[in-house]
């Protein structure tokens, strides 16, 4: 048996390529003082066909070195792989395989053996290279500093690589060849190299490394640690014939390698350490406030994605954004950013689960997110919309020691069922009848009680963890009330700004087309039941003996009664000519869903017509404070067939709420961009009132 | 003057007087439509109907056609539209147009004194048609003079804040002039189905939670006397209370009450969401109009009693919740339309002499009419418990006999009332439209998972003989429970409880009557009415309880089959403890035999509780009284 605690044997096999051999040799010894590692070096010559190499090893032999420098000479060529077995034998402890083209760095070995002493089923380490299968760094840093080109700055990516790095040692399925750290544990648990199978070169080390995983290793990369490889110099010419050799060999042996491979290349496990060091290429300006989005899963729809667009537009001039969301493979974090030498566009995938998250507290959302404040320091932290993160991000928040707002963009965080529809059919007012919720999320999530309990609880912590709550309606900031003790002076309602051209808005009402046509409502918005398409549907059925047209603008989801003129889905910049197109007088917005704000009402308005929308919720909200419009209980279509038939019958009512409408100040983003980067930019704020761990001493 | 002036009709009002903008709009479009010769368009002054705002007034009176007429010579006591160029001036008296002027008796205009006045039932039309601004009801149940003139110039003020600030009171005269009070009744909610409720003192306080049941919106404002202002009251969950959102005090600035009220509005639905399938099928809300037939359904309200007026009351809504054209009549003098009505039902059968020749002319064209025969009918009082029964008073008598067809609230007064060969009817006040969806809800939802037992007890004093059964009855309901964990939960208007439930730490105590969802969470129901509710068709917790088949169990000191609807035998009046023990121990002890007496009640008031029973019961009604005609 071996002797795991032994000094680290760092085998270097040598066959071809003297200046390789005398670079790599002089840069493990350039390094060895400053290693805290115990080490030796053992050199064997394959018995070189060149006899510079034998030449090299032999002067270095001669000489005195910080750590013991051992050359061995094969009396015959042995071939790649024998005689690293040999280096093996020898080994007492742990073992570095490092090729004879490799470079090594400041503080490599200590790393790596940090790394392979960092859990106890390490069975490899692999560091980053310029050219080493997947640890090969991307194609902008080999650039950066000519890792391919006859002079690279070795060192320089190194520090690079260094200071960027998340430190996150990602596991792979199996290590890489060039530079591999093996452990005197896995060595005696596997038993070293397969000579018979892999003698020729080529595959022997992935053969060893999935023998250990199957005896429960894992295979780390440090992802901190660069060591320059130049690549292809070992076997010239017979390189492809022996590569595919080994793969079919491995392919053989193990079924499940080719998917599990490709699996990783698709969900690269170094994409994040990668993007860290690209990004650090191109830092930021520190002039410019970084500000996380953190969004729920976008659509082509979602006024919560157009709105976000146009708030990182408008403060496009002085802050720097990214934007993380869930994707159905993992979250994608996109950033956008002015560096000195201009702006930098770049999209990460980050490691999710193969599906979004659907439990209340799930740690890889949490991880994505402190993935993305770790690859580049945040200013702030806009959180928009926790679906499909769970509310795990919050635990990370609470680690923060920068501005947190919340944007109240629906009623999440007051129940996963956030549309707040009891049963889908009708706003539940948020009970404080356990068994109503009880049937409910039976119904619609087959959850129990219990996991409403729960989530609520968990999303209590965004009370203390959110500096301030941002709420585009009064009343959307009261429906959260209803769930959460939040502190009134951490309020803020700003509304949101319209996200189509306010420039041509009607002023004036078309009293000829209020007064004397016909009376046509139009329903804009997507046609299912959280926006009220059945109580459309019973309106147009009960008025269509009135002459009074009801039209539906938008994708039909559901099906639209034979009475409902239907016209498909629109662009929401168009809904104002598409209004004038039909000739209709009022917008009917009869979705039973509590609306937080209701974007297609300000569009409406800038179209210059009057809204009917439910009593309750930020429609109801806006309504009342204009005037322009009507309420009703969207549960009761018969109310809006009443109100819709007295309109009819009373012009000048439509009049005069057209009126309000048009005069009713519709703001851009631009008219309230400024309260946003007051938030973000709130270093001073005073301490908050109550805190939970982490952020206290804030 | 200007320009525009010369050329654009003018509004000639007195001073102090106001028309809505859309009547001015109206009068404006039909004059320019008149004939040239015609000078002016005049909305005359109206006084308020109670529970409505001159704004409410004037927006339903432009959804009338209009009904023009030429002005009487002389003043006007109306806003005018005039052609330019046609002199007018305004005296004393009202306006003087020097040329012909049309009135249109569709429309109207505000004098300061057509608000104000003594309070009645609220109308339909105190809603907005166009809603868009929210109704506040100050409702008290006291006629305190200081809240009232209170509440009165608060809700003048609400309304020239865009909010629509009713008054319900009983007080004589609540000073106001843009809003006409109306009474502080069930039907004043069910009518103007107000967005926020202030409650005046506590008892309007337990009204409203009661009245606003089937109002998922409505939310509720406590009177505080010692608050400066408006607060708001967390309604966060575990902390809220009920509806009640916010306190308001006697110092209150209106517009901040005003700006409080559009929040409430907007927040969250303070009741419980409904289990009715949402495509709900289409139905207007019906409301009086002016008649341009003759009403499917007329009520009259002979005696005028508090009792009777809300019998008249829930009568009518029956009839509109049915989608019946309704008219409520004056007995004095009924309208002559009401002669051809298709249902005439006459609350209380001593009527004035107009009353009774209109009935006989209806006799005498086979028209059917019923008539609801009231304590006040009998020769002497019945009242109390111990059984005494009575004749009809001569004159009560006579029109029974003509009309052929009595109805009784109560089994209690059939039971208490001799009459002649008259087909007899029981009807207790059926359940309104809404609270019969509400509660068709609620029984479709699990019932308790365990036993828990309501009761509904209204004792008078010492000597009250309820006192003595319901002593016997909290005996035999004690031993019938030993130690077991069953809760009992007490309603009414218990006075002092009885002995055996002193220190049971297993009671709890709600003044005032079980809404629907308090009588869900029963398993069984003790029902110990008092005497003159049990005569009047209360208490409605016994049809809840058959709404949502919930066993009842008779504990009153007359038979069972007395009772309000038909229930099984329970132990007879003066029975012991023992009996109770013998009857309850059943039914607390067996869930089988506890659904099959709830079903059993459920079949005998389906007729009353069913949303589509009470939707065609005008219908029954009207064909039971045309099978005697």
């Amino acid at each position: 048996m071996t002797d795991a605690a032994a000094p680290v044997t760092v085998v270097v096999p040598a066959y071809r390529g003297a200046e390789d051999v005398r670079r790599c040799l002089d840069s493990v010894l350039r390094h060895a003082p400053a290693t805290t590692t115990p080490f030796r070096i053992l050199a064997i010559d394959d018995c070189s066909p060149e006899p510079e190499v034998t030449a090299v090893l032999a002067a270095l032999a001669e000489r005195d070195h910080p750590v013991p420098l051992l050359v061995e000479r094969n009396e015959e060529n042995l071939g790649f792989v024998r005689t690293v077995d040999r280096g093996l034998r020898q080994a007492p402890g742990d073992v570095v395989l490092l090729n004879a083209d490799c470079v090594v760095t400041a503080g490599w070995l200590d790393r790596l053996a940090d790394a392979a002493r960092s859990r106890p089923d390490v069975a490899s380490v692999t560091p980053l290279t310029g050219s080493g299968s997947l640890c090969t760094l991307p194609a902008t840093v080999a650039e950066r500093f000519g890792l391919h080109g006859p002079t690279p700055d070795v060192d320089g990516c190194a520090e690079l690589v260094a200071a960027a790095s998340l430190r996150i040692r990602p596991e792979v399925i199996a290590g890489v060849g060039f530079c591999m750290y093996l452990t005197r544990t896995a060595l005696d648990a596997t038993g070293g190299l397969d000579l018979e199978s892999f003698g020729a070169g080529y595959g022997e080390e992935v053969d060893w490394c999935l023998r250990a995983g199957r005896l429960g290793f894992v295979h780390l990369v440090e992802d901190a640690t660069f060591v320059h490889h130049r690549g292809a110099g070992s076997f010239g010419a017979e390189r492809e014939d022996r590569t595919a050799v080994a793969a079919g060999v491995l392919r053989e042996r193990y079924r499940f390698f080719r998917p599990a491979n490709r699996q990783e290349r698709s969900h690269d496990p170094l994409a994040a350490p990668f993007a860290a060091v690209d990004l650090a290429l191109a830092p930021r300006r520190r002039d410019r406030p970084h500000v996380l989005q953190v969004l729920h899963a976008p659509s082509a729809y979602g006024g919560t994605e157009k709105h976000l667009e146009a708030l990182m537009e408008a403060l496009a001039d002085t802050h720097d954004f990214s934007v993380l969301h869930p994707v159905d493979s993992g979250f994608l974090l996109t950033t956008r950013w002015h560096a000195p030498d201009g702006p930098v566009a770049r999209e990460l995938l980050l490691p999710g689960g193969s599906t979004r998250v659907h439990r209340s507290w799930d740690e890889v959302a949490g991880a994505a997110l402190q993935l993305a404040v770790d690859l580049e320091p945040v200013d702030a932290v806009h959180v928009h919309n926790l679906i499909g993160h769970s509310l795990a991000p919050l635990g990370v928040l609470a680690t923060l020691d920068v501005p947190v707002v919340c944007s109240v963009h629906d009623l999440y965080l007051a129940c996963p069922h956030h549309w707040l529809l009891y049963r889908n059919q009708s706003a539940c007012g948020i009970p404080d009848d356990r068994a109503t919720c009880e049937r409910c999320l039976a119904e619609v999530m087959d959850r129990p009680i219990g996991f409403l309990d729960e989530f609520r609880r968990l999303a209590g912590l965004a009370v203390d963890v959110v500096d301030d709550w941002v709420f585009p309606t009064r009343s959307a900031a009261d429906h959260l009330l209803r769930v959460h003790d939040l502190p009134e002076d951490r309020l803020h309602i700003i509304e949101h700004g319209s996200l189509i051209p306010v420039d041509g808005r009607r002023h004036d009402p078309d009293e000829d087309l209020v007064r004397h046509a016909p009376l046509r409502v139009a329903f804009p918005g997507r046609g299912w039941r959280k926006k009220g398409l059945h109580v459309a549907n019973a309106v147009a059925d009960a008025l269509a003996d009135d002459g009074i047209e009801v039209h539906h603008l938008g994708e039909l989801r559901e099906a639209a009664s034979e009475h409902l003129v239907t016209h498909g889905p629109y662009r929401n910049e168009e809904l104002p000519a598409l209004l004038d197109e039909i000739g209709a007088q009022v917008v009917l917005l009869p979705g039973p869903y509590a609306e937080t704000f209701g974007q297609v009402m300000t569009e409406a308005l800038v179209a210059g017509r009057p809204v009917i929308g439910a009593r309750y919720g930020a429609l109801g909200e806006r309504i009342t404070a204009s005037g322009a419009g009507w309420t009703f209980d969207p549960e009761d279509p018969g109310e809006a067939v009443a109100l819709l038939r007295r309109l009819d019958r009373c012009r000048a009512e439509v009049l005069r709420a057209t009126r309000c409408a048009t005069t009713t100040p519709v703001p851009t983003m631009a008219d309230v961009v400024d309260r946003y980067a007051d938030l973000y930019d709130r270093a001073d704020r005073p301490a908050p009132t109550t805190r939970i761990g982490g952020r206290g001493d804030r | 003057m200007t320009d525009d002036d010369a050329v654009t009709p003018e509004l000639v009002l007195p001073p102090g007087w106001s028309v809505d903008p859309l009547v001015d709009d109206r009068l404006r479009r039909l004059l320019a439509e008149a004939p040239a010769e015609v000078a002016g368009l005049a909305a005359p002054a109206t006084v308020l109907a109670p529970g409505t705002s001159d704004r409410v007034a004037a927006e339903w009176s432009c959804l009338e056609p209009p009904a023009l007429v030429p002005a009487p010579p002389g003043p006007l006591a109306a806003a005018v539209v005039v052609r330019p160029g046609v002199t007018h001036r305004v005296d004393a008296d009202g306006v003087v147009v020097d040329g012909d002027v049309l009135v249109d008796e569709a429309a109207s205009c505000h004098a300061p004194d057509g608000g104000g006045g003594a309070a009645g039932t609220a109308v339909a039309q105190g809603r907005p048609p166009f809603p868009c601004r929210p109704v506040v009801l100050l409702l008290s149940a006291d006629a305190d003079p200081t809240r009232a003139a209170w509440a009165g110039a608060t809700a003048d003020a609400l309304v020239a804040l865009d909010v629509e600030g009713r008054v319900a009171s009983e007080a004589p005269d609540v000073p106001t002039t843009r809003t006409r009070p109306c009474l502080p009744t069930r039907q004043a909610v069910e009518a103007l189905r107000p967005e926020v409720v202030v409650a005046l003192d506590p008892v309007a306080e337990i009204w409203a939670e009661s009245w606003c049941a089937p109002l998922r919106g409505t939310t509720v404002v406590r009177w505080d006397p010692d608050l400066d202002g408006v607060a708001l009251v967390p309604w966060r969950l575990g902390v809220a209370e009920g509806r009640v959102r916010a306190t308001v005090g006697p110092t209150a600035d209106p517009a901040e009450l005003a700006a409080v009220v559009r929040r409430l509005v907007a927040g969250p639905l303070p009741g419980l969401p409904h289990d009715a399938p949402a495509t709900v099928a289409v139905s207007l809300p019906g409301r009086p109009r002016p008649l341009r037939r003759p009403p499917q359904l007329a009520v009259i309200d002979a005696h005028g009693d508090p009792a009777g007026r809300r019998r008249a009351e829930a009568l009518r809504d029956l009839g509109i919740d049915a989608g019946r054209q309704v008219q409520v009549v004056d007995p004095a003098a009924p309208a002559e339309e009401v002669a051809d009505a298709d249902l005439l039902v006459v609350v209380g059968a001593a009527v004035p002499p107009a009353t009774a020749e209109l009935v006989a002319t209806r006799r005498a064209a086979g028209l059917p009419t019923v008539v609801e025969v009231r304590r006040a009918d009998l020769d002497r009082d019945v009242g109390g418990w111990p059984d005494v029964v009575a004749e009809l008073r001569p004159e009560a008598a006579a029109l029974v006999a003509l009309v052929g067809t009595a109805t009784f609230a109560s089994r209690l007064l059939r039971h208490r009332t001799v009459l002649g060969p008259t087909h007899r009817h029981v009807l207790p006040t059926p359940l309104s439209l809404p609270l019969a969806h509400r509660v068709e809800d609620l029984r479709r939802q699990p019932g308790p998972s365990r036993p828990v037992v309501g009761w509904h007890l209204e004792l008078g004093d010492a000597g009250d003989p309820a006192r003595r059964t319901a002593e016997a009855v909290a005996e035999g309901l004690a031993l019938a429970l030993g130690d077991a964990d069953v809760p009992i939960e007490v309603t009414g208007a218990p006075g002092t409880l009885p002995v055996a439930l002193y220190g049971d730490d297993r009671v709890s105590v709600v003044a005032g009557p079980p809404g629907p969802e308090q009588v869900r969470r029963w398993s069984l129901l003790l029902a110990t009415p008092g005497p003159d509710d049990a005569l009047d068709g209360g208490p409605a917790a016994l049809l809840l309880a058959g709404a949502l088949e919930v066993p009842v169990v008779w504990a009153a000191p007359v038979d069972a089959e007395r009772a309000l609807v038909p229930l099984p035998a329970s132990p007879p009046p003066g029975a012991a403890p023992d009996a109770w023990v013998e009857h309850l121990t059943p039914l607390l002890e067996d869930a089988e035999r506890r659904a099959e007496a709830g079903a059993a009640l459920r079949a005998e008031v389906e007729g009353l509780v069913a949303p589509d029973a009470v939707a065609t019961l005008p219908d029954r009604l009207a064909r039971r009284a045309e099978a005697t005609t």
